[in-house]
């Protein structure tokens, strides 16, 4: 599959409502002055302005170039199946956040670690099994006991 | 004296067995980073930050110089072995470097990147004391409308040099948007905070920085599925004598010297660097016709410019405080996190920093004499790691990582929704470079513009009445309008052809 021109004036259309989102709540900030001759919306709002002036040009180049039936050079290509491991290993963060204060720090990191190596494919179980629970250990001990970073326990508190 | 008397006080910082060890660590894992393809010097210094925080600031740079160091000599090792650049600045070492492996004089060719790698580094290193005091002294001048207007130069060249200009200032553009959030600096209010206590602050520069530059990179790796070659280790020559590093210094010398002034140029950077070193050391040898064919100059010419761009990039770093490249960027957020901006006022407040970096970055150049011959095996192994676990590994840890900078879950959501802007960015050939800038430069562009406006009482033509903030906007707007002409000129040529 590749990137269609399509996808890329759904991307610039999303800069532009961003943009407008940024625009449109900056507005209210022109109350709050100080001595600030310029208040604090001016400068997102022209930063917005040049998102959208600019996502207009990109629009314009891919309206003209599609009407006269100009190619993009080597668009970029990918497999749909790769495609859905990238987003499996998004879904998998997503659960790690959710996961993390209630399991602990150590048994997440293990899980984030397996599925993500399961997702991949390519590793035998009794590798992905050992990675997952070595590396997962191994940074546990850096950052708990060497940096003294507060890792969240979950039901493992008692320990 | 005063000089002489600040290096001794810089040597005094590295000198120390916290120093050396910071700058051994930092060679060996921008080595390793750079050596293994798709992850690059900045990805490496990305992943680290986290371990940076129980550091002193000083330590923590000397680390980030010896990550850049070694990331920019690292990927020379794959260009040579597998005919496939560890980083983008080593592309042009390929042409040469796989050439003479296949001949069998891998020693010849690893032992010249390496001499040139270190040659071009310690002569950029030299070029940045040179450069950067004095420039610093100039810049102790600057008011805020000339901050301004550097700020934005950087920012706008950084835009004109990507493949597209428009795609480049979105990007920019979109840095210095994401920067304006959380508590503004003049009013007091709370911008863009949607009620969320997590953005009174804003966005955590730790996060912000390894979800677009470390986690994008995990997720394309495993879009594009970039499988990596297994790295076989033999040397099957002797490394290079007295008389072949002779015979390329001229060519060490061109690279060197352009080098250290496209890194000192914002947004050129070492990918664009090498290759005008190379063609430039190719116009000026006495035998063009090897070049491409295995020569040791057309190793020995890329592999001094790449290294040269370390010293050239942190003169505007140290002097003025605006990065040129995603790597100085993330050099200005170490030491933005550990309290302290860069800029002319840090050779008078802390003059044992900028004085430690131009010390570090002269050692750090040795020491990768000696990493490179003695660990290169054990490097080389790691570099052999499968890449769907180093995938999963590093996603552990730039978990473990955003979460130790507040013991906060919301910073972890902000890795993946940065990682995700990463990934859109990267798919769609934005440059994340200049959003990463942009993000950085936020606070000083923005209170430089409204310093400027106070100033003034408003009157916007203070940019141009102040002779040096005129020149440099001007500058600015050429780039800019320069870059637009060149893609509409380019993409005419493309549609007449």
């Amino acid at each position: 599959m590749t990137i269609t021109v399509k996808s890329k004036v759904v991307l610039n259309i999303l800069w532009i409502l961003i943009a407008v989102g940024f625009w449109w709540t900056s507005v209210p900030y022109s109350e709050a002055r100080t001595f600030d001759p310029i208040g604090p919306h001016i400068f997102p709002q022209i930063m917005s302005g040049v998102i959208i002036l600019c996502s207009l040009g990109n629009l314009a180049v891919l309206y003209r170039h599609s009407r006269q039936g100009i190619g993009e050079a080597a668009p970029e290509t990918f497999e749909p199946a790769n495609a859905l491991k990238m987003f499996l290993v998004l879904v998998v963060s997503g659960l790690y956040i959710w996961l993390m204060p209630l399991a602990g720090y150590l048994i997440a990191t293990i899980f984030l670690l397996f599925l993500v190596i399961a997702i991949q494919g390519e590793v035998s179980l009794k590798m992905n099994i050992l990675v997952s629970c070595g590396f997962a250990l191994v940074l546990y001990l850096i950052f708990f006991k060497v940096l003294h970073i507060l890792l969240p326990h979950g039901f493992l508190e008692f320990i | 004296m005063e000089f002489l008397q600040n290096i001794a006080l810089g040597s005094s910082v590295v000198f120390t067995f916290k120093g050396i060890s910071a700058i051994i660590a930092g060679v060996v894992a921008g080595t390793i980073g750079g050596a293994i393809p798709g992850i690059n010097a900045t990805m490496t210094m990305a992943i680290l930050l986290p371990f940076t925080w129980g550091m002193d600031p000083t330590v923590a740079i000397l680390m980030y110089v010896g990550i850049y160091c070694g990331g920019q000599y690292g990927g020379s090792i794959p260009s040579v072995l597998i005919g496939t650049p560890g980083t983008p600045s080593s592309a042009a070492t390929v042409m040469d470097g796989y050439p003479l492996h296949l001949q069998g004089k891998t020693g010849l060719a690893l032992g010249m990147s390496l001499y040139a790698s270190v040659f071009g580094g310690i002569v950029s290193s030299v070029a940045l004391m040179i450069f950067a005091i004095p420039l610093a002294k100039v810049a102790l001048a600057f008011g805020p409308p000339e901050y301004f207007a550097l700020s934005l130069l950087g920012l706008t060249l950084v835009a004109s040099l990507s493949t597209d200009v428009f795609k480049g200032l979105i990007a920019a553009a979109l840095g210095l948007l994401l920067a304006t959030i959380g508590l503004d600096p003049f009013a007091g209010i709370v911008r863009f905070g949607f009620g969320s206590e997590n953005l009174i602050e804003g966005f955590e520069i730790i996060p912000f920085y390894m979800g677009i530059f470390a986690l994008s990179q995990v997720l394309y790796i495993i879009f594009k599925k970039i499988k990596r070659a297994v790295v076989e280790y033999r040397i099957t020559s002797k490394y290079p004598s007295n008389l072949d590093f002779i015979r390329c210094l001229p060519s060490m010398l061109i690279g060197s010297v352009i080098g250290m002034f496209v890194g000192a140029m914002p947004g050129a950077g070492a990918s664009i660097a090498c290759w005008l070193g190379y063609n430039e050391a190719k116009r000026w040898s006495r035998h063009p016709e090897e070049f491409g064919k295995g020569s040791l100059e057309g190793v020995a010419a890329p592999e001094a410019t790449n290294n040269a761009v370390t010293g050239g990039a942190m003169v505007p770093l140290l002097s003025l405080g605006i990065p040129g490249s995603g790597s100085t960027a993330i050099m200005l957020g170490v030491l933005i996190i550990h309290g302290l901006r860069p800029g002319p006022m840090l050779f008078v407040t802390n003059p044992e920093i900028p004085y430690s970096i131009f010390v570090s970055l002269f050692v750090s150049n040795i020491f990768m004499i000696f990493v490179a011959l003695l660990l290169i095996k054990l490097l080389i192994k790691v570099v052999n790691i499968p890449e769907t676990i180093m995938n999963a590994c590093i996603l552990a840890i730039i978990f473990v990582g955003a979460y130790s900078v507040n013991n906060s879950m919301f910073d972890i959501f902000t890795v993946l929704l940065f990682g995700i802007l990463g990934l859109v960015m990267k798919i769609y050939d934005y440059p994340i470079t200049a959003t990463a800038l942009g993000f950085v430069l936020g606070y000083l562009v923005e209170t430089n513009f409204r310093r400027s406006l106070t100033l003034s009482k408003g009157d916007w033509s203070i940019f141009l009445t102040n002779p040096i903030s005129m020149v440099i906007i001007t500058l600015s707007v050429l780039s800019v309008a320069y870059a637009v002409y060149c893609n509409h000129f380019r993409k005419k040529r493309g549609a007449a052809e």
